[in-house]
């Protein structure tokens, strides 16, 4: 007769299972990531006025930028605000050489790179087609083009490239928040997209207070702003099209920028999310943009209400090979995910992807669509932290960073924070994110800034990862970076699609190659490459685990 | 009101002397009526102890004896009031009166028994004379100008106290009703200032609960909360602060606490219209769609004109792909409220989704107009995001 356990054993079996489960829970969290230190600390001058740039930096861009094959980090600064100069050392951007081995130096001297404003974003791109990433500096009435000179050093190219004006005639001086290089028209130039935020003058702005204490106000006290549109004329030089291109008549509270080709009519569209106003997803129809948020069903969260849309990330999620859409917002306005239905209109999923009731009580900047784990499916990372700097009941203004894991072709998608390993520092007001390999280990690592605060670097050190393959593309015909490329890599499970561009996230730019997560795949049986220029190259039985590069043509 | 406004025993010593020293220049005189006197000190002596009843007995007795005994009308009015015989004690008041027409005293106290009866325009028509008469009596003008808030014209109220207002800074009574008659004008923030600094002085709970409702009113629920949770913690009991507090909570995020509140204020009044609206508001942000269909259903039937009720299920039906009802809904609230920008805003996304981008055009440039207002209008304050 078999013998069952009597209780108290059994007690102790339960003790036992429990930790066990516990333990083997923690241990099994399909994404992890390990905390590093970087010493930038992020300085926005917090005053007891609450001006509102005070609480938007600061961006961060992962680029190689001095091709030794290891992606390094820049991160942008504040400066004092009254007078919008940086007078002091640690108000200096910073650029970070990754020495390989978890080693960063920081070289922002040698390089040519501590600015001079209040900067906010940070966009890079291979302008001149040089093959080296040069990098682009949004901020308040200031914006700076830096040109990569090949030996470690930068020149600031801002008034030769004619991107000096930041003082418009119709609404004043500029703030620009965020960038994107994309090739609007698809010249093999790569052109440059300018997100403006708002009309904010230090000596003529709303005041708003909290139980007495000024705070930051919120964005309907001040008027919107135009984005900006510079076609690259290939000189060097840059003329402002906006206006001809059907850009400067959408004024609203731009906070960021993806690009990608949404209808497949292999040119690239501009989705904008906006500060409390519909979002703007332009259109290109080849010379001109027509805007069509409304019509394609992404002006406006399901809610039907203006939220404070931040960062984005304009990305195929579902494998469908049609770039969805997520952005982040503030408490109670979830995290939006729009996905594509590739009839030019998209359709909203956040509350039947469970991400409405993970994301109702978070408030989030920063955010891209990656595959962590390498499973095949692009995973959801977020950084997050409130704009208000006052502490209030209900509200958590510092919050964890999360990454929420993509369930893949059915399913919730689940939220890891102290599961991932991102409670291991202290919450915080999050702002940029950029994503690339850091260590060349195959696994997509996080940099992230916070608000008065220390940068952190999120390594990633998920187990049972799957097999990857990077792409790491060389246009020819098309800009050199090919940004807009889009890659469709089939496997034995199935086709999974990306593309390449450097603007995701809030006031970030990430590093290339195109990241693939190949799950229990070695290889891909097809890699097919549609570049800018309308090429179409395909590859055949790629070995994964590898970066693989790929040059325009020459295959 | 903060506080009654009690000038009865003050006016009651000065009626009393003077009643005294009628009835004994009445027996001199006359060298009679000691019976009366008798009487009159019976009636004095049961005052004083409490027995208004017996004193009322007594006074009623000399009066009929000596109609034109004026302490004896007085005081048998002040007796009255507190046994709440308001309609008789106005009566005594009145014959008082007539035998002196000029006793300001004693007008006060008839419009004193206006007041506790609850009429109002007798009341003000009262004290309108007594204010006419001293303009810089602070307890006249504040009483007067509660009486004009109570009757819906906060503008007279403004009239009567503001004038006076500078020369009393410590009197809180006439702060508040100067500060509930600027909230009531329009005037929230100042009207606010004043209001929070009496609920400060006096930890008074309706003073928190006024500023509180009135921060919410101005759409800054940040600055409502803390006093809203002081009214609630200095009286509980105080009407409708759980659903302001729900409404507060709801507005900074704290869907929980609102919805644990709604809940609260719904179990004391099954039937709070602005509860049940409001929850359903929480439950639909939660997509617990079932639910707060319900409760929706509910405030509609309650009052099936409740325009925030009707922006609510609109809200639900779209979520639940009732688009075209969606619409019938928003095209109400924007017809009714004009001014609405956040319907007009989800009415501009239900036209293009189903696929009328004209009507959606058009709310889109109504929203741009009234953004552009609301910039105009904002000169700064309101905070949140």
């Amino acid at each position: 007769m078999r013998q069952f356990p009597g209780p108290l054993l059994l007690a102790a079996l339960l003790t036992a299972a429990g930790l066990l489960l516990t333990t083997a829970r923690s241990a099994s969290s399909p994404i992890r990531f390990e905390f590093q230190a970087i010493p930038f600390h992020l300085e926005n001058d917090l005053t007891p006025a609450r001006n509102a740039p005070e609480s938007m930096p600061g961006g961060v861009a992962l680029f190689d930028y001095n091709r030794d094959g290891r992606a390094d980090i820049f991160f942008t600064n504040g400066a004092p605000i009254a007078t919008l100069k940086k007078d002091e050392p640690k108000y200096r951007n910073r650029l970070f050489r990754n020495d390989g081995n978890g080693a960063f130096t920081d070289v922002t001297e040698a390089a040519g790179l501590a600015g001079i404003g209040y900067d906010m974003g940070a966009a890079v791109g291979d302008y001149d087609n040089d093959g080296w990433p040069d990098l682009f500096v949004a901020g308040v009435y200031h914006n700076t083009l830096y040109h990569n000179n090949h030996d470690g050093t930068f020149t600031d190219v801002t008034a030769k490239a004619g991107l000096d004006r930041s003082q418009d005639p119709e609404f004043g001086p500029l703030w620009a928040v965020a960038a994107a290089w994309v090739d609007v028209n698809n010249d093999g130039l790569l052109d440059l997209f300018v997100v403006n935020y708002m009309q904010w003058k230090y000596d003529s702005k709303p005041l708003c207070s909290f139980q007495g204490q000024a705070d930051f106000c919120h964005p309907r006290f001040y008027k919107g702003l135009p984005n900006q549109l510079f076609l690259n004329k290939g000189d060097g030089t840059f003329e402002d099209v906006s206006a001809r291109w059907g850009i400067r008549e959408h004024v609203s509270r731009g906070m960021g920028v993806g690009v990608a080709d949404y209808d497949q009519d292999g040119k690239p569209d501009l989705f904008v999310p906006n500060d409390a106003f519909y979002n703007s997803l332009f259109h290109n129809l080849g010379g001109k943009f027509e805007e069509t948020a409304f019509p394609a069903g992404v002006a406006l969260p399901e809610d039907g209400s203006f939220v404070s849309g931040m960062g984005l990330d304009f990305r195929d999620f579902n494998n469908d090979g049609y770039p969805d859409i997520t952005f982040t917002a503030l408490n109670n306005q979830t995290f939006p995910l729009f996905l594509n239905t590739g009839r030019k209109t998209f359709r909203e999923v956040t509350t039947e992807s469970g991400l409405r009731t993970l994301t109702l009580r978070m408030a989030g900047y920063g955010v891209g669509l990656y595959d962590f784990d390498n499973d095949g499916w692009k995973d959801l990372f977020v950084a997050r932290g409130h704009v208000s700097s006052l502490p209030q009941p209900g509200l958590e203004i510092d919050q964890h960073n999360t990454v929420f894991r993509n369930p893949g072709a059915s399913g919730k998608w689940l939220a890891l924070t102290e599961e991932a390993g991102l409670a291991a520092r202290p919450p915080a007001r999050h702002r940029g994110c950029a994503f690339g390999d850091l260590d060349g280990d195959g696994r997509i690592d996080v940099v992230v800034t916070a608000l008065g605060g220390d940068a952190e670097i999120w390594m990633n050190r998920s187990e049972h990862t799957g097999h990857w393959l990077d792409i790491a593309l060389e246009g020819t015909k098309s800009n050199r970076d090919g940004i807009g490329a889009q890659i469709k890599v089939v496997t034995k499970a199935g086709a999974q699609y990306n593309h390449m561009t450097t603007s995701v996230s809030y006031a970030s730019s990430s590093a290339g190659p195109v990241h693939f997560g190949l799950g229990a795949e070695g290889r891909a049986e097809s890699v097919e490459i549609r570049w800018p220029s309308g090429m179409v190259e395909t590859l055949s039985n790629v070995a994964g685990d590898r970066v693989v590069k790929v040059k325009e043509g020459k295959r | 009101m903060p506080s009654g406004h009690e000038t009865t025993p003050i006016i009651y010593l000065k009626v009393m002397r003077t009643a005294l020293l009628a009835a004994l220049l009445t027996a001199c005189a006359l060298g009679q009526e000691a019976a009366v006197e008798q009487l009159f000190s019976g009636a004095l002596e049961a005052q004083q102890r409490g027995d208004f009843a017996l004193a009322a007995a007594n006074y009623q007795q000399i009066v009929k004896q000596q109609p034109g005994f004026f302490g004896a009308w007085a005081n048998l009015g002040v007796v009255l009031v507190r046994l709440g015989r308001f309609d008789e004690a106005i009566a005594a008041y009145r014959s008082a009166l007539h035998l002196d027409p000029s006793n300001r005293a004693l007008q006060m106290n008839l419009a004193l028994a206006f007041y506790k009866q609850g009429d109002l325009r007798q009341a003000a028509r009262e004290l309108g004379e007594l204010h006419q008469a001293d303009p810089g009596n602070p307890q006249v003008a504040t009483l007067l100008g509660d009486c004009w808030l109570r009757l819906g014209d906060p503008q007279q109220a403004l009239l009567v106290v503001a004038p006076i207002a500078a020369a009393h800074p410590d009197d809180l009574d006439l702060a508040y009703v100067l500060g509930s008659a600027l909230i009531a004008t329009g005037k929230s923030r100042e009207g606010l200032a004043l209001v929070e600094r009496v609920a400060t002085q006096k930890n008074n709970a309706d003073a928190y609960l006024l500023a509180g409702k009135t921060w919410l009113k101005i759409g800054d629920p940040d600055q409502a909360m803390p006093d809203l949770e002081a009214a609630a913690k200095l009286n509980p009991a105080l009407p409708g602060i759980y659903t302001l507090r729900g409404v507060a909570r709801e507005g900074t995020f704290n869907n929980d606490g609102a919805e644990a509140d709604l809940r609260k204020a719904l179990e004391l009044d099954a039937n709070d219209l602005e509860a049940l609206v409001h929850l359903g508001a929480i439950l639909y942000t939660k997509r617990d769609l079932a639910s707060a269909k319900t409760v929706l259903d509910r405030a509609l039937k309650i009052d099936p004109s409740s325009l925030f009720g009707i922006y609510e299920m609109a809200l639900w039906k779209s979520a639940s792909g009732q688009l075209e009802g969606a619409v019938r809904d928003l095209e109400t609230v924007v017809h009714r409220d004009p001014n609405w920008m956040q319907a007009h805003v989800q009415l501009a996304a239900l036209y293009y989704r189903l696929n009328r981008p004209e009507d959606g055009l058009k709310e889109r440039q109504i929203v741009e107009r009234l953004s552009a207002e609301q910039q105009k209008a904002e000169a700064g304050g309101a905070r949140g995001h």
